[in-house]
């Protein structure tokens, strides 16, 4: 039982820190993009800092990696769920406008990354916006790879 | 009580303290004839849930597109829109072609038919000569398949809003289309600015 109480906690404490780190970048990215081309240098910082996270919390909180990556996919369910919206956008009986500003916001901080991408389309999708909608799901790979390091380095 | 719950109440509170002073700010300045400050209109709008363009009009308006010359600037608004009574900018290159962009399609090329369906639209000369006209489309036309990004500055970074690219476009060339001078420069700003002569302007009835 108290195991139990302790994993949940585990989880929910590391849900909360990849969820404020996202948030803090969220905010730190619009100031950053003053900078002009060198902002992407944030979106560097926010992946390592994600992968730190990953690496040194799931030693500190005892969680495995499998438990990371679930709360990565839980911290970034305000990205996971208007992207299906977008996608399902023509099955939708109500525009879909306000999810694809949702998505715009929720990934801001890779932003600073999309001027450098080619300027194509995938599937008469933009390629930016293709990884705007799938980045949520990438996202959680990262923080879970340094706690999977992390186990192994043991 | 938890710190943490402290910190929680103190931030909504700010918050909702943020979101009233952003209302009475606008609303002095509209009672006073004055466009808002652009922080004020974005915030009080957006607590009201207008978010985006608007809801579109059902009807076309009557905007004379025949009056259209390239390097003109095309302005749409509709009922509930965020960015003020004009939501939408796109520069007329000729051909019967706009450039223009959305969040989910970035920097592309749209009929200027599309502004018909916008309950209020505006066709925008710049007092600009042809040289400058023709850089400014150049350069707009360079950003084709560029991103969208609505909460950029507006530091050249290789992102866009439709308005921004406007700008930086005619900017390079020596004119500053924004009266404002505020973070975002919002299609409203063309409207106001003394560069430019309005040709015409159309509302659906």
């Amino acid at each position: 039982m108290q195991n139990n109480q302790k994993d949940s906690s585990s989880f929910l404490s590391m849900t909360g820190n990849l969820l404020l780190i996202h948030l803090l970048f969220i905010l730190l990215t619009p100031l950053i993009l003053h900078l002009g081309y060198f902002s992407v240098v944030l979106t560097l910082c926010y992946v390592l800092v994600l992968f730190i996270i990953g690496f040194l919390r799931s030693h500190a909180l005892n969680i495995t990696p499998l438990k990371v990556l679930a709360a990565g996919y839980c911290s970034q369910l305000p990205g996971i769920i208007p992207s299906i919206f977008v996608i399902i956008k023509k099955l939708l009986p109500f525009p879909a406008v306000v999810f694809e500003f949702l998505v715009q916001i929720w990934q801001t901080p890779f932003y600073p990354v999309y001027p450098l991408l080619p300027r194509t389309s995938v599937a008469d999708i933009p390629l930016y916006f293709m990884i705007n909608l799938i980045i949520s799901l990438i996202i959680p790979l990262i923080p879970a790879a340094g706690a999977y390091i992390s186990k192994i380095n043991k | 009580m938890p710190r943490w719950s402290k910190a929680l109440l103190v931030t909504i509170a700010v918050f909702l303290l943020f979101v009233q002073c952003a209302v009475f700010v606008k609303k002095q300045y509209e009672q006073e004839g004055k466009y808002p400050p652009t922080w004020a209109l974005l915030v009080s709008n957006a607590i009201q849930g207008n978010l985006g363009n608007g809801t579109f009009s059902n009807t076309p308006n009557n905007l004379d597109l025949k009056l259209l010359e390239p390097g003109d600037i095309l302005l749409g608004g509709n009922p509930g829109g965020s960015y003020g009574h004009y939501t939408h900018a796109g520069l007329y290159i000729g051909n019967n072609q706009v450039v223009t962009m959305y969040t989910s399609t970035g920097v592309h090329l749209e009929p200027p038919e599309a502004y018909h369906r916008y309950h209020w639209a505006a066709i925008l000369r710049v007092k600009a000569n042809q040289k400058q006209k023709e850089d400014a489309i150049k350069y707009c036309s360079s950003q084709l398949g560029a991103p969208f990004f609505i909460l950029t500055p507006k530091t050249e970074n290789g992102l866009w809003y439709c308005s921004k690219l406007i700008w930086v476009a005619y900017r390079k060339q020596g004119i500053d289309l924004d009266p404002f001078n505020s973070y975002w420069v919002l299609p409203d700003a063309f409207f106001y600015s003394p560069y430019v002569q309005i040709i015409d302007e159309s509302e659906v009835a």
